[in-house]
């Protein structure tokens, strides 16, 4: 693992070797090389401590056989073009990123090599989808073969006497055919029959095994050790490059799941997989996730075994084999069934790892739900806990207030004028309306939280809204409020609710931008949407600020009186009328709420 | 009572215009600062005799303000901390560091203005 963030490598090297891998952990260029030496994986982050992970790449000359490379970058840019065949992630990896960042290590060859062999065209490609087919049913290779050594041999009798040396030759291409055709059993098979069939027929005596001349009993003889040989060097060949090809196209899945379902979430994990599968699947191959019922190809009894013994269970239904997998939870299980008599042990390879996969993902589903449904607790909770913190800390304020000028009052040590006292007493009461502002809008907040909150749903003209909203900001703050209305800008909505909430925008913009700077304010029709814009020219925002804007008390710059719930209610109000308020935001430039709320349709 | 400077730093600004008038009532020169921007360029003009300070500021805590003058090694003198959260124990780190929880009466603050005996916490 080279990663030059000390805690992000703990992290690494915590997880891999949960996974009972030997961990090596380096930060830099040169340590890095030097640790290649004796890896097998090595995990890059792209920004190493004194150099990136293309000079570590580039510096290695030749790695040894085994070794496997996987990216990892924290900024998402395109690698050299010499190294864009390594699989790069981007961060934040979370357990299974990094696990499938290893995955996809291994899977990938480096070095521009590739574990899936193109496919060859022409003769070359002919033969080789020859070896890679299934081998055929004895029950029909076996008449075939027969058929072919009959024909061969009645070729072979003919000429026997004009040119004996081509028998030997003659029927050794076609054993070697058979055994490329029909596999091993039946090349051997082919080859001792062709010996027998050679004898009889071709050699004096004919129609006898008797063998006249001494020199043709070595003919023979070489013929079948080069007959046996060459069957079993074909057949072998077959089941090998098979098995290749299996594990090719098991590897191709793979690496397509990897890729397709890094980013999916949750909920369409499994059905981005099941695509992917059925794609790579040979067409007309049924896969069906069985619950309660079970479609009518699917024995009940082969059903309830693989669920009772948590295991691939291979089952029948007519001439089809079928395979049924337990996935997820429920007692659910995958079955699925080539379209074909008999499943070839390439097809069996990859459809038990179609299911395999397809059921660990369930699985994999199943608890990310679960995850994210206690995270989404936990956060709430958290809400909570900060919301009562500055519910404690906001209301204090204000009491500090009324608390310091009432004792103020009382006591007798600070001599006061008529009019000191006076003002405050004013204080005094403002404070308490802002107090009985904040317990309205905390109830308001508490009631739209737990879904009680009464909005009425009448025709609500926005310009008319917008006109009230900006009348009042202007009589109480002076402000130059300009505004800009459409016509056809009625929504569905509250009328009381919605004047809150635009009067709030205004009143935000007029308290944190300087008094001089104008104030725009619009009101749009567009297409489906009457879009609402508020904008002033105040200093503008982080994105962080702007990311905390609708929390609940949680107030930018110092405090002008607003309770700091305005926000979080508004959207509220807004998002419960299905629309959206967004905030964009320039530091030295200034704010620009929007708020987009859906048309009244004409009925 | 001998009349002191006070420099009163409080974002909220109700609170601290009620301050600067209580305080300035009292017979204490007083000023305001409602951030830690406007506190350090006010002590830079003049270091204050006493600081009145809120801990929660749009632009950082007292806290860091307290470790900025340390860093620019500009005097402190007395520190008032006025709090309305649970920041009682960081003021053991300093001497001559009250912390006075929010909403406090106006003679506790004054006592404290006035260098009179500190009030129990």
């Amino acid at each position: 693992v080279a990663e030059d963030d000390e805690s992000l490598g703990a992290v690494y090297q915590e997880v891999l070797e949960a996974r009972f891998h030997r961990v090596k952990r380096v930060a830099g260029v040169a340590e890095t090389l030097a640790a290649l030496e004796e890896t097998d994986v090595a995990l890059l982050d792209v920004q190493l401590l004194d150099g990136t992970a293309w000079d570590v790449l580039d510096r290695i000359s030749s790695p040894h056989p085994q070794f496997r490379v996987a990216l990892v970058t924290a900024v998402a840019t395109a690698p050299p073009e010499r190294w864009s065949h390594l699989p790069l992630f981007v961060k934040p990896l979370d357990r299974a990123g990094l696990e499938h960042a290893l995955d996809a290590a291994v899977d990938f060859r480096t070095f521009g090599e590739s574990t899936l062999i193109p496919p060859e065209g022409g003769v070359t490609g002919w033969l080789e989808r020859l070896l890679l087919a299934d081998e055929p049913s004895p029950l029909v290779s076996i008449p075939i073969t027969l058929g072919v050594l009959a024909i061969t041999t009645l070729l072979m009798y003919a000429i026997k006497e004009e040119a004996f040396g081509a028998i030997s030759a003659g029927y050794t291409v076609v054993v070697l055919m058979v055994a490329a055709f029909a596999g091993l059993r039946v090349g051997i098979g082919a080859a001792v029959l062709a010996f027998v069939l050679y004898d009889y027929f071709t050699i004096e005596p004919y129609f006898t095994f008797r063998i006249a001349r001494a020199e043709l009993v070595i003919d023979l003889f070489s013929f079948l050790a080069a007959a046996l040989i060459g069957a079993f060097l074909v057949g072998t060949a077959r089941r090998l490059a098979r098995h290749r090809a299996a594990e090719a196209a098991v590897s191709r899945l793979r690496l397509r799941l990897l890729a397709e379902t890094m980013q999916s979430k949750p909920a369409d994990l499994v059905e981005t997989a099941t695509r992917v599968i059925r794609e790579e699947l040979s067409p007309g191959t049924r896969l069906e996730l069985i619950g309660d019922q079970a479609p009518p190809w699917v024995h009940a009894a082969d059903l309830s075994r693989a669920r009772s013994e948590r295991r691939l269970v291979e089952s029948t239904w007519g001439e089809r084999p079928v395979l049924l997998q337990p996935a997820g939870s429920d007692g659910m299980v995958l079955a699925a069934s080539p379209d074909a008599p008999r499943l070839g042990d390439l097809d069996r390879r990859l459809l038990s790892y179609s299911v395999g996969e397809l059921g660990r993902l369930l699985e994999k589903a199943e608890l990310m739900e679960e995850a994210a449904s206690v995270e989404r607790l936990r956060s709430q909770d958290e809400a909570k806990t900060a919301l009562l913190a500055a519910v404690s800390h906001d209301l204090r304020t204000p009491l500090s207030s009324m608390k310091v000028a009432v004792t103020a009052m009382l006591g007798d040590d600070i001599p006061l004028t008529e009019e000191q006292r006076r003002r405050l007493l004013e204080t005094v009461n403002v404070e308490i309306d802002r107090l009985a502002g904040m317990v309205e809008h905390l109830l308001d907040l508490s009631r739209l939280e737990a879904g009680v909150f009464r909005l009425d749903r009448e025709p609500v003209d926005m310009a008319k809204v917008v006109w009230q909203a900006t009348d009042r900001v202007r009589l109480s703050s002076g402000r130059v409020i300009d505004v800009a209305a459409d016509r056809e800008t009625e929504v569905t909505g509250d009328s009381v609710r919605l004047l809150e909430v635009v009067t709030n925008l205004v009143d935000n913009a007029s308290r944190y931008s300087a008094p001089a700077t104008p104030i725009s304010v619009s009101v749009r029709s567009v297409a489906d949407r009457v879009l609402l814009t508020v904008e002033d020219q105040g200093p503008g925002l982080t994105e962080d600020e702007v990311a905390k804007l609708f929390r609940p008390f949680i107030r930018s710059g110092s405090s002008r009186g607003g309770s700091g719930l305005g926000l979080a209610i508004s959207r509220s109000v807004v998002e419960a009328l299905g629309g959206t308020i967004s905030v964009d935001s320039k530091l030295g430039r200034g704010t620009r709420v929007e708020v987009a709320l859906p048309k009244r349709m004409p009925t | 009572v001998t009349a002191r400077s006070v420099l009163v730093v409080e974002d909220d600004e109700t609170l601290g215009r009620l301050l600067m008038d209580v305080l300035s009532a009292a017979g204490h020169r007083t000023r305001l600062a409602q951030s830690q921007a406007q506190a350090l360029a006010e002590v830079e003009k003049e270091p204050p005799d006493v600081f009145c300070l809120d801990i929660d500021l749009p632009d950082g805590t007292g806290w860091a303000l307290l470790d900025e003058l340390d860093r620019r090694q500009l005097p402190v003198g007395q520190v008032i901390v006025a709090t309305a959260g649970m920041d009682a124990g960081r003021s053991r780190r300093r001497p001559d560091t009250y912390v006075l929880p929010k909403p406090f009466p106006i003679d506790s603050l004054l006592r404290l203005v006035a260098g009179e005996e500190a009030p129990a916490i």
